[in-house]
């Protein structure tokens, strides 16, 4: 008796499921831009792609996640109304790091991506305060960082996990499932 | 780890944050940028969508959450209602007088040879903005330009401080990057207004190089000056709060509290051209 590995294919072939995956992906990448940037001016949002990027930095290869970082930092910085691409580079290279990280040192599990997600967004808080309120000095800046930058930073950590599901379920669903079988004892197979 | 540091792949990356910086300099430089224009008319629609959503999602939630307070309301209204009846005999004075005073408007938007863009629908609001500008439907091919004064029935909004094909960035006059020549109806002094993200948090901004011997009172009514050939003289910009000296005792400043509270807007016009469109000391440059 040996044990045999075949690919069972259930439905959807892998290539479909990778469009379908992408998709996803895409689709959220603009629900969470247009959250930003929807409903009353008054009070934080939080930045939901940030964690979104780090979650897929989790599941997918290096150059695709540091793409992935770009594009949510673009998408950021024009949300914000900050110079473009400034918040591009840094996640861009976070998630590049991020993704070689989980694919050499780290495990994929919650934890990790929760620790890897609230670093992002701590550097991120600082960098932003400081580049684009401490250095220029204007009157009462210190308030934003209470009022806008922390709640919104709060908000994005608080819910990161969810992303960190979505991308689970997303990868789980994506990947064609292995079975393993075992093969009966048959006098037609010649075992040497 | 060394091994990707050396590998193509990080290259890649390398030549992605290049590319990034590459943007960030051209958007420091240039006051459009390709991206963001490509990348905004693209997201137009859902964005826009999006906003009605919220809009009909968050308008839902209080109709159930306040179900009870506008039961009250609605019994008071009724009540205010038939009160109001008893008072139909004035109706034929006010409908003179409202007519009189659509002269009036209309005579005066005449003479100031003003001309509006068509309704703008806010589309976007920049998030986590303070000062709380935001986006409006209409660009530069509907003939929008930078620093175009945005308006409302109430008064002055701000300025367009972003142009793209099909929608434009407004920045509020509560910015600490817009100062505004105004002046007090009731008394004729004048100022400048002063943004400041103190006082943008409580939705309100300053007014400065006020004399010291100021006869203005809370309530008093400062309007635009116009000196600046950049907005229309007369849009209303506030009522004035309380006034206090300056630190090096030469002027006083006072508090402005906007007639139009930009965190709630749907809807605002731009004043695409007006009589004496740069004609003011901001042209002389």
């Amino acid at each position: 008796m040996k044990v045999q590995t075949r690919q069972k294919r259930q439905g959807l072939s892998q290539n479909v499921r990778t469009v379908l995956k992408w998709l996803f992906y895409a689709l959220t990448i603009i629900f969470f831009y247009c959250r930003m940037t929807s409903g009353d001016g008054d009070g934080s949002k939080s930045l939901m792609l940030i964690p979104f990027a780090t979650a897929i930095a989790c599941y997918e290869r290096e150059v695709p996640s540091a793409i992935i970082g770009a594009i949510s930092g673009i998408l950021i910085d024009m949300a914000t109304g900050q110079l473009l691409g400034f918040t591009g580079l840094y996640l861009c290279l976070f998630c590049g790091i991020i993704s070689g990280m989980f694919r050499q040192f780290l495990r994929k599990n919650i934890i990790n991506y929760f620790a890897l997600t609230l670093a992002t967004c701590l550097v991120y808080l600082y960098i932003d305060y400081y580049f684009f309120y401490v250095i220029w000095d204007y009157e009462g800046y210190q308030e934003v960082l209470k009022h806008r930058l922390i709640p919104s930073h709060l908000k994005t950590i608080v819910f990161s996990p969810l992303c960190y599901l979505a991308c689970l379920i997303a990868e789980k669903l994506a990947t064609v499932k292995r079975k393993l079988e075992l093969e009966e004892k048959s006098e037609m197979v010649d075992r040497v | 780890m060394k091994d990707f540091f050396t590998s193509t792949k990080f290259k890649v990356i390398l030549c992605i944050a290049a590319l990034m910086i590459g943007i960030m300099i051209y958007a420091a430089v240039a006051s459009g940028s390709v991206i963001s224009s490509a990348f905004g008319t693209i997201l137009e629609p859902f964005q826009s969508a999006s906003q009605s959503i919220s809009t009909w999602v968050t308008t839902r939630i209080d109709m159930f959450v306040n179900a009870g307070k506008y039961y009250e309301e609605n019994q008071a209204l009724k009540e205010e209602i038939a009160r109001l009846t008893g008072e139909m005999a004035d109706y034929e004075t006010v409908m003179q007088e409202n007519e009189q005073l659509r002269e009036m408007v209309s005579l005066a938007e005449s003479s100031e040879g003003i001309e509006f863009s068509e309704p703008c629908k806010v589309i976007g609001r920049t998030a986590n903005d303070v000062y709380g500008s935001f986006f409006i439907d209409k660009g530069s091919k509907d003939g929008i330009e930078y620093y175009d004064p945005v308006v409302t029935a109430n008064g002055i909004v701000g300025f367009v401080t972003e142009v793209e094909y099909t929608y434009s960035k407004v920045t509020t006059i509560l910015s600490s990057d817009i100062s505004l020549g105004i002046y007090c109806v009731e008394t004729g002094e004048t100022g400048v207004t002063e943004g400041s993200y103190t006082l943008a948090l409580d939705g309100t901004l300053r007014m400065i190089y006020i004399p010291l011997d100021c006869e203005m009172t809370e309530g008093d009514i400062v309007v635009t000056s116009g000196y600046s050939g950049l907005v229309p003289n007369g849009l209303i910009v506030g009522t004035v709060g309380e006034t206090e000296i300056t630190a090096s005792g030469l002027s006083r400043t006072a508090v402005i509290t906007p007639t139009v509270d930009p965190s709630t807007l749907t809807s605002v016009y731009v004043i695409v051209d007006f009589e004496g469109k740069g004609s003011g000391y901001e042209s002389s440059d």
